[in-house]
C-alpha cells in the first residue's frame, strides 16, 4: 500500500514538474523522447544519435525502447519516501503513470538510471516481455550494458542497449525470441563444454583402464605388510582414548546476489532486473 | 666335502621312487608301487643304521678335476649317483636334485649337516603339467602382451624347488598417538559457519603374527617369493627328506637375522595399519607419535614348494614362480607399446563416441 501510494505521489509530481506535455494523452508515447537524459550524461550529438536510432527501432518493431536518467529522486521532491530503489520506482511510475509503450498492450522496454545511488532498473512491458525475457535481460545487462556503465561509458552503454534490443526484437519477430536455446553465445559455450567433455573424459577413462591392465603385467612385487599372518583375535587394544581438546569456528559471509542486484518477476515469466552499477 | 647321498628306491623292484603331491606318497615309476612316506623313512633309517655298522668307505671327490678356482670349489659339491654311479655336481646349497644321466631323484641329506635342519616342509601338491598350464593361463587376457610372445616364447626350463623359508612368530606391542579433526558446517543467516573439533587420540595394544614367511635363499628373487604367498600352513608337515625326491631343494644361505629385517618391516606396516583402522569417524587423522616393540617369540625353518619357470623371448629372460601348493603363479610380462596405444585409442574412441551420442544427439 505504501509503495502504491508513493507511486501515485511520484506520478503527480512528475506530471506537474517534469513532463507537462505528456499529461493526459492517449498517444503518450508520441509525446516522449526515447532517450531522456535528465542527469546530463550525454552530449547533444550523442543524445540525438541515440534518439534517432531508438525511434527507428521502436517504430519498426512497435515496441518502445526507452532510456531515462535522473540524478536522484530528491530532484523530484519525493526522495524522502524511499531509502533505495530509486530506479525501480521511477521505472514503474513512468510506465504505469504515462502509459509508455506501443500498441494496446503498451509494449516497451524501459531502462532507468538514478545516478547519485548509481541504481539501475530495466523492465519490459507488454509484448516486450516476450522479446526480453529474464535470460535475455541478464545477457543484455551483464554482457553489454553494465560493464560500460561501470566504466562511465554512458553513450557506449546506451548504444549497446539499443543494438541488443533491436537484435532481440528481430529474433522475436522471426518467431524465436532470444533465450538460452537461441542465444548463439550460449549455444557456442554449450558446444565447447560438450566437446571438452567428449574429448577429455574418454582420455581419462582410457588412461585408467590401461593403467589397470598394465598393472596386471607386473605381478612380481615385494610384500609390504603381513596382514595375512595375523590370527583371528590376534589384534587387541589394551587402552584407547579419544579426548576432545578444543573447537575452532570460522564464519564466512555468504554473498547473496540480492545485495548487488534484485529482480522482479511476473506470471508471464518475463522479469525486470536492477541493482547498482 | 660331504658325499653321503640318497635316492629312494622301490623295495619291490629297486626302481627310483618319486614323491607325488597328488597322492602324498612315494611312487615307483616302473612297478607302480606306492608307499607311505613314513614306511620308506623307516626302511631307510634301518638301512642307514646297517650301513653305519658296516662302516662302508666313503667317496672323496675333492681331488677330482683341478681346474676350479678355490672360490668356485668352495661352492661346489660333487656326489656319486647311487643308481648309475655317475658324478653329480651341484652348488653347496642344493640339497636335492636329479641325476642328469639316469634321471633318478637324489637327496643329499649331508647338505643339512652343517646347517639347521628344516622344522617343516609343505610337500608339492601340484605337478609340472599344472605349472605349464598355469603359465598359459597367466598369458590369457593380457591385452598388452606382445604378439607372438605366447607362441614364440618357449619354456626353457621348469624346476620344482623346495625353497628355504624362515617363519617368524611374534608380537608387536605398540603405542600410537594421533591428532584428529571433526569438521562440520552450517549456514546461519548470511554466514557459513564451520566448526572444527580437535581431538587427541591414543591407542595401545598388541598384534600377534604367526609364521610371517621370508625366503632364506639368495638365489630366489624376493619379489617372486613374496608374491606367491600365502601358503596354507595347515598342511605343514615335520621335515622329512622323503618329500624331496624329484625336486630341487635349496638350503638357506641368508641367516635368520638378515631375513628378520624384511619380516619386521611387514609387521610394522601391518601394525600401523591395524591401529589406524581404529580411528575412524574423524574427518582427518594424523599420526603424531608411534612406539613399537617387536617380540619374536619363535622362528622356524621350513621348505616351501615352488615351481620356477624360465622363458626367453627376443633375447630377454622372463622368470615366473608358482606356489607349488596353491597354484598361484606370478611373473612380470613385457608390455607392447603398440598394443598399449592401440587399446588406449580403442577405449578413447568408443567412450568418445558414446559420449558424443549422449551429449550431442540425445540431449
Amino acid at each position: 500500500m505504501k509503495k502504491t501510494g508513493s507511486v501515485f505521489l511520484l506520478l503527480s509530481i512528475l506530471l506537474t514538474v517534469i513532463a507537462p506535455a505528456a499529461f493526459a494523452t492517449e498517444a503518450a508515447v508520441d509525446n516522449w523522447d526515447y532517450i531522456n537524459d535528465w542527469a546530463y550524461l550525454l552530449n547533444e550529438a550523442q543524445m540525438w544519435d541515440l534518439e534517432l536510432r531508438a525511434a527507428d527501432i521502436s517504430q519498426r518493431y512497435q515496441c518502445g525502447i526507452f532510456v531515462f536518467t535522473i540524478k536522484n529522486m530528491y530532484d523530484l521532491n519525493v526522495g524522502y519516501l524511499y531509502d533505495d530503489g530509486d530506479a525501480y520506482v521511477f521505472n514503474k511510475a513512468l510506465y504505469e503513470g504515462f502509459g509508455l509503450g506501443h500498441g494496446g498492450d503498451g509494449s516497451c522496454l524501459i531502462l532507468c538510471l538514478s545516478m547519485d545511488g548509481r541504481d539501475y532498473w530495466l523492465e519490459p512491458y507488454g509484448y516486450g516481455k516476450t522479446a526480453f525475457n529474464s535470460y535475455g535481460i541478464d545477457r543484455m545487462l551483464d554482457g553489454h550494458v553494465l560493464p560500460r556503465l561501470k566504466a562511465n561509458d554512458y553513450y557506449g552503454a546506451f548504444s549497446a542497449y539499443l543494438n541488443v534490443a533491436e537484435e532481440y526484437l528481430r529474433m522475436a519477430r522471426d518467431g524465436a525470441p532470444f533465450s538460452k536455446e537461441t542465444d548463439p553465445v550460449a549455444i557456442r559455450d554449450a558446444f565447447r563444454a560438450r566437446m571438452g567433455v567428449t574429448l577429455l573424459l574418454p582420455a581419462l577413462v582410457a588412461w585408467i583402464v590401461c593403467a589397470i591392465w598394465k598393472r596386471q603385467m607386473k605381478t612380481a612385487v615385494l610384500a609390504k605388510s603381513a596382514d595375512a599372518y595375523v590370527p583371528q583375535g590376534g589384534f587387541a587394544l589394551t587402552s584407547q582414548s579419544d579426548v576432545f581438546l578444543y573447537r575452532t569456528t570460522t564464519r564466512v559471509k555468504v554473498e547473496s546476489s540480492s545485495s548487488s542486484s534484485r529482480s522482479s518477476s511476473s506470471s508471464s515469466g518475463s522479469s525486470g532486473r536492477g541493482g547498482k552499477f | 666335502m660331504a658325499s653321503q647321498i640318497t635316492n629312494y628306491q622301490c623295495p619291490n623292484c629297486s626302481g627310483p621312487l618319486q614323491f607325488v603331491g597328488e597322492s602324498g606318497k612315494l611312487e615307483c615309476d616302473y612297478c607302480k608301487s606306492s608307499f607311505e612316506v613314513a614306511v620308506i623313512e623307516q626302511l631307510y633309517a634301518d638301512k642307514e643304521q646297517a650301513a653305519a655298522a658296516a662302516k662302508e668307505p666313503q667317496w672323496d671327490f675333492t681331488k677330482v678335476g683341478g681346474s676350479w678356482t678355490d672360490e668356485e670349489a668352495a661352492h661346489l659339491r660333487a656326489y656319486g649317483c647311487p643308481s648309475c654311479g655317475a658324478q653329480l655336481v651341484c652348488d653347496d646349497n642344493t640339497a636335492a636334485t636329479s641325476c642328469p644321466y639316469c634321471g633318478n631323484p637324489t637327496v643329499v641329506p649331508s647338505q643339512y649337516a652343517d646347517k639347521l635342519k628344516p622344522n617343516y616342509v609343505i610337500p608339492f601338491k601340484l605337478n609340472k603339467a599344472k605349472a605349464e598350464e598355469a603359465l598359459k593361463k597367466h598369458y590369457h587376457k593380457k591385452r598388452f602382451l606382445p604378439k607372438g610372445f605366447n607362441d614364440a616364447n618357449h619354456i626353457g626350463e621348469i624346476q620344482g624347488i623346495y625353497v628355504p623359508f624362515w617363519l617368524y612368530d611374534g608380537e608387536s606391542n605398540a603405542t600410537m598417538r594421533y591428532s584428529a579433526k571433526k569438521v562440520s558446517s552450517h549456514t546461519s543467516g548470511n554466514y557459513k559457519i564451520t566448526n572444527t573439533d580437535h581431538y587427541r587420540v591414543a591407542r595401545e595394544g598388541t598384534v600377534a603374527f604367526e609364521k610371517v614367511p621370508v625366503d632364506g635363499a639368495s638365489k630366489m628373487p624376493d619379489a617372486h617369493m613374496d608374491a606367491i604367498e600365502p601358503y596354507d600352513y595347515s598342511e605343514l608337515k615335520p621335515f622329512s627328506s622323503a618329500y624331496l625326491p624329484g625336486f630341487l631343494a635349496y638350503r638357506y644361505d641368508e641367516n635368520v637375522d638378515t631375513c628378520s629385517k624384511r619380516a619386521n618391516r611387514r609387521i610394522i606396516e601391518s601394525t600401523e595399519r591395524l591401529f589406524a583402522s581404529t580411528t575412524r569417524g574423524y574427518t582427518s587423522v594424523t599420526r603424531e607419535y608411534s612406539s613399537m616393540e617387536l617380540l619374536h617369540s619363535e622362528v622356524s625353518y621350513a621348505l616351501m614348494p615352488v615351481w620356477m619357470l624360465y622363458t626367453k623371448w627376443r633375447g630377454k629372460d622372463f622368470l615366473f614362480a608358482m606356489n607349488g601348493q596353491t597354484g598361484k603363479l606370478i611373473g612380470d610380462l613385457p608390455v607392447d607399446k603398440g598394443r598399449y596405444w592401440s587399446w588406449f585409442a580403442r577405449i578413447y574412441l568408443t567412450t568418445a563416441a558414446l559420449l558424443a551420442i549422449g551429449l550431442f544427439i540425445l540431449l
